[in-house]
């Protein structure tokens, strides 16, 4: 029987094409007819992307700045290949106008706003396939005034794999107003909605909640999650979106077994589980793990000491004993293929805890890598067309 | 003793397989929970695939009673020797793959009709390894695709992601 001249069924091609990075997908599809249509279609690119999120070389790391229209020209991606960081041949975003400022990364999309003197406009973008969904205006605020320049947004991107549809949910706060003037030690209002891709506005969301200033959501098992520090009670919680339910709850944190500080744990999306950073002493990192979503269970997969070690020619040598995390509040984490990126912003290098050698590298970046005034986002490239969506 | 079972190959070629190592096969097991397997089990699979597939089954299945005998002292570090035992194993056997494509090929339909779900996987993990970077070209060559682009049209649809091609 010669086997090669037989088809190889379709499931089969399916599966051996989840396995490969959106780039050799996109050049597959000059192929032939049935294999562009295998890559092209909306199926086929949800049940890639979601196997994708946990495979060895994925994410990269994406840092964009966080100071809106400074992002301009070419932004690349970035890989760390166990040795060195390189940037990635997945083309990012080519900014042409000023005042875009990039809310959030998941399933390859990045979810960002265009700020003008005309206004505001929200903008979805797979850069794999190069398009721009331009998203409906959201509706306008009913318990707040908008002008006041304190209103703060959250967005998330959520996949609801029982519809099969992709949601965005934004949070808005706005300060308590007496009088019409804003009280600024009262608590603030929060008001949510989300919009399904493909229709044609926003729904406001009665589920209520209420989120700390400057946390920026992480997607993970499909739903959105933001570390909530409440100031009073001095406490710290997980707030989750359920986008299939479209509800907020309460994710319950690790039992960490240790009493620290946990104003500084830092919420990641590893390998497709919701995971946490925490600092419990000058010593260590631990790294969390929520492997059972359902059940809402936790392990600590990873315990990595605090020495930072350099890379010199062919040999290796410690730096620094500690790298105090622990004095430090303001980190920024992105995780990359074998490791995370740690980003402090007193400090102008690069650290990558290194998950495969369970090391903290102090790294050199390409020039391309502009450490300051940046967010680190995560990224899996993914070939779903925006064109599902409409123009 | 252990039973065991005839398994005759499309090229009339008989391997006597013990029932074990056989039941991974979620096919072959249906068929004697049937009882539909009396005798001589006939499959569509040429003696030289058959071949191979028992080969992984029998690794398999070697690995499978390894691990209910441990007990759980000094588990670790075994199971960290297995594991290497395994990779050095399956690195074998990718590279005897990689170098017949056509029993390659062979072997993934053979693992995809006899269902076992662990030998597809890994072949379509091999699979994509091997195709992953290559050319559109080099790609129907291996799966003898037939190009049904005109080349206006295969022109247009290259020059669309155009990075995409670049090494």
């Amino acid at each position: 029987m010669d086997i090669r001249k037989q088809e190889i069924p379709a499931d089969i091609v399916h599966d051996i094409f989840i396995r490969l990075r959106a780039k050799s997908l996109m050049r597959f599809r000059s192929i032939s007819k049935n294999w562009c249509n295998t890559i092209d279609s909306f199926p086929f690119a949800n049940k890639h992307i979601s196997t994708r999120v946990a495979a060895d070389e994925e994410p990269e790391l994406l840092p964009l700045s966080y100071f809106p229209g400074v992002a301009t020209g070419n932004e690349h991606s970035f890989i760390y290949d166990g040795n060195v960081i390189k940037e990635s041949d997945i083309p990012i975003l080519e900014f042409s106008k000023d005042g875009n400022y990039v809310h959030n990364v998941a399933y390859g999309l990045l979810c960002f706003q265009n700020r003008n003197f005309l206004g505001r406009e929200l903008f979805l973008c797979n850069p794999v396939r190069g398009e721009f969904l331009k998203l409906p205006q959201p509706l306008p605020a009913t318990l707040g005034n908008e002008l006041y320049y304190e209103v703060m947004a959250w967005y998330g991107i959520g996949f609801d794999s029982t519809t099969n549809s992709y949601k965005i949910i934004q949070v808005r706060s706005f300060p308590t107003c007496i009088n019409g003037f804003p009280d600024w030690f009262l608590d603030r209002n929060f008001e949510s909605q989300v919009y399904t891709l493909g229709t044609h506005s926003w729904r406001l969301i009665s589920s209520s909640v209420s989120l700390s200033s400057q946390v920026r959501g992480v997607s993970a098992n499909g739903d959105m999650h933001w570390l909530n520090w409440n100031n009073k009670i001095e406490q710290a919680s997980i707030t989750s979106f359920d986008f299939k339910k479209e509800e907020f709850m309460e994710t319950p944190l690790p039992n960490f077994g240790y009493k620290q500080h946990y104003k500084k744990n830092l919420l990641i999306n590893l390998k497709g589980f919701l995971a946490i950073v925490s600092f419990p002493s000058d010593q260590y990192i631990d790294i969390w793990v929520l492997k059972d979503y359902e059940n809402k269970e936790w392990a600590r997969e990873y315990r990595i000491s605090t020495q930072v070690w350099a890379r010199e020619q062919d040999n290796t040598c410690v730096i620094r004993s500690d790298l105090c995390f622990w004095e430090n509040k303001n980190f920024s984490v992105g995780v990359c293929s074998n490791g995370l990126f740690l980003e402090a912003y007193s400090y102008s290098r690069i650290f990558v805890v290194d998950l495969i050698t369970n090391r903290i590298w102090y790294m050199e970046c390409p020039k391309s890598y502009r450490s300051f005034g940046r967010t680190l986002f995560s990224y899996t490239g993914s070939v779903l067309s925006l064109r599902n969506f409409g123009n | 003793m252990a039973i065991m079972y005839a398994l005759k190959s499309s090229d009339n070629e008989i391997f006597e397989v013990e029932q074990k190592v056989i039941e991974q096969s979620e096919t072959i097991k249906k068929m004697i929970e049937d009882g539909a397997a009396t005798g001589e089990i006939p499959l569509q699979v040429s003696s030289k695939t058959l071949a191979k597939v028992l080969e992984w089954c029998k690794q398999r299945q070697h690995k499978t009673v390894e691990n209910e005998n441990d007990d759980n002292k000094g588990k670790r570090k075994k199971e960290r020797d297995e594991d290497d035992d395994i990779k050095e194993w399956e690195n074998k056997f990718s590279d005897e793959l990689k170098a017949d494509k056509d029993v390659l090929f062979d072997l993934l339909l053979a693992s995809n009709y006899l269902d076992l779900p662990a030998l597809l996987s890994f072949l379509c993990q091999l699979v994509a390894d091997m195709v992953a970077g290559k050319m559109p070209e080099e790609i129907r060559r291996m799966f003898n695709i037939e190009n049904d682009f005109t080349p206006e049209e295969e022109k247009a649809i290259t020059a669309e992601h155009g990075w995409a091609f670049q090494p």
